[in-house]
């Protein structure tokens, strides 16, 4: 090797010289890469690729990675913004119901000067408990005023019974169908009189009868009857319900009716009990 | 024969079967409309035990149970249950004694005649008050222990689990 590089060096540092003129001069006058940078990266490029690939793949991994936890995280948090929302929704529809509610009955109110402002919101807890009674169980008792024999209506001022039973928290009401329930009523059109009775045999059907109406009395099918408020024991002119059917009982002379009350006993969740009213002449 | 504190527990076991029937009725059973009316267990409870304690005691437990009835369940007569309940337990006590003994059917036939007891007695109050509907009386007395005879099964075996209890050591 000494002796080679003794003998020939001149000559390879000469051919050394001319080749880098050479490529520098090609590099100078090329418009593209020189030919050694272009065998090089032409080499390398595949090389480069591959890591290129690798390292994206990678990369696409630990994004992927990130973004599923960071979705996840998002899907738990909207999905509790949803159910919060949902809650709000519905609780905004109860707070709907109830303020329709109340401003038909701030309506009624006004339409009813009888009405004092003693009336209490009772929310229902209880539907009849036998088959042989049909009752509600109110949430409101002696704690808040409520008293027996009070008057009971839903917020458009229709009858639903009348207190039998009052504990501290709580009372029970007889509705207009049950068999103990019995009320002065008067026909709205006619203003005929009649005593409006619960009677087993319908209470089933959700119906009431109307008795001891005058003989000439002219009933028609889906006549009004109100609250007489004779005897002055409820408030006059609450909607018992309407004539369904007219008859006449086994002596043949005296009419009767067949009433639909007004309220759908099983629907009601919220009432208005009546603690005191006034007689209107 | 059982001792004093063993009578005692017998009848605190008693007590704790009726009130979980209670809880089963009011909790459950009362919210249930099967052909227009709701299962009613409480006759179960004041003539079952009777089946298995005889007619005495049947009738005082019947007596108790009468009393529970008329304080939870609304009705304009305040002691139709205390009333009738005895009456009911001391014929089921009889009819375990001499006639059938104590099981699923001397249970069914109790509840039998203490529904037909019971809803007879309140068509009777409803006549005394002029508002007379045996047909539609009895047509619910007939759909109510329908209704109620499947319940019948489970209450025996839960009284007669505590009878076996209570009485086995005799």
């Amino acid at each position: 090797m000494k002796n080679f590089l003794k003998e020939h060096g001149l000559w390879v540092l000469f051919a050394a010289a001319v080749i880098a003129v050479a490529l520098a001069l090609l590099s100078v006058f090329s418009n593209t890469s020189s030919p050694l940078a272009n065998a090089a990266n032409t080499i390398a490029s595949p090389f480069r690729n591959a890591y290129t690939s690798v390292a994206t793949w990678f990369n696409d991994k630990q994004r992927y990675y990130k973004d599923t936890s960071a979705l996840e995280a998002e899907n738990a948090q909207l999905r509790q913004q949803l159910a919060d929302m949902e809650a709000d929704i519905r609780q905004a529809r109860k707070d709907r119901e109830e303020n329709a509610r109340l401003r038909r009955l701030l309506d009624l109110r006004e339409q009813r000067r009888d009405l004092t402002s003693d009336l209490e919101a009772a929310t229902v807890t209880e539907h009849t408990v036998t088959n042989w009674t049909s009752s509600l169980t109110l949430n409101k008792g002696t704690l808040h005023g409520v008293e027996v024999n009070d008057c009971v209506m839903d917020e458009t001022g229709a009858m639903v019974g009348v207190i039998s039973e009052t504990g501290t928290n709580w009372s029970t009401v007889l509705t207009l169908v049950d068999t103990d329930t019995s009320l002065g009523a008067q026909v709205f059109r006619s203003g005929d009189l009649g005593l409006a009775q619960g009677n087993f045999s319908l209470m089933e059907k959700n119906l009431l009868r109307l008795d001891y109406l005058p003989a000439e009395c002219e009933l028609l099918g889906g006549d009004l009857v109100l609250t007489s408020g004779l005897g002055g024991y409820y408030p006059s002119g609450l909607v018992i319900g309407s004539v369904e059917e007219v008859k006449v009982d086994d002596s043949g002379a005296a009419p009767y009716a067949i009433l639909s009350p007004a309220v759908d006993f099983a629907a009601l969740t919220q009432v208005f009990i009546i603690k005191s009213f006034d007689i209107v002449p | 024969m059982l001792a004093r504190n063993e009578i005692m527990f017998k009848w605190l076991l008693y007590v704790l079967a009726a009130v979980l029937c209670i809880w089963v009725q009011t909790a459950l059973l009362q919210r249930i409309t099967v052909w227009g009316v709701i299962p009613f267990l409480y006759p179960l409870l004041a003539t079952i035990p009777a089946t298995y304690e005889g007619p005495l005691a049947g009738s005082v437990f019947a007596l108790i149970v009468g009393v529970i009835c008329d304080s939870l369940l609304p009705g304009a007569f305040p002691c139709l249950y205390t009333l009738v309940f005895p009456l009911a337990g001391l014929c089921a006590g009889l009819l375990s004694h001499s006639l059938l003994p104590a099981g699923f059917i001397c249970s069914l036939s109790a509840a039998a005649a203490a529904f037909f007891l019971t809803d007879t007695f309140r068509c009777f109050l409803l006549w005394i008050d002029r508002k007379a509907a045996w047909g539609a009386g009895f047509s619910v007395m007939a759909r109510e222990f329908l209704i109620t005879a499947p319940l019948v099964i489970p209450v025996t075996v839960l009284f007669r689990a505590v009878h076996c209890k209570a009485h086995e050591n005799d």
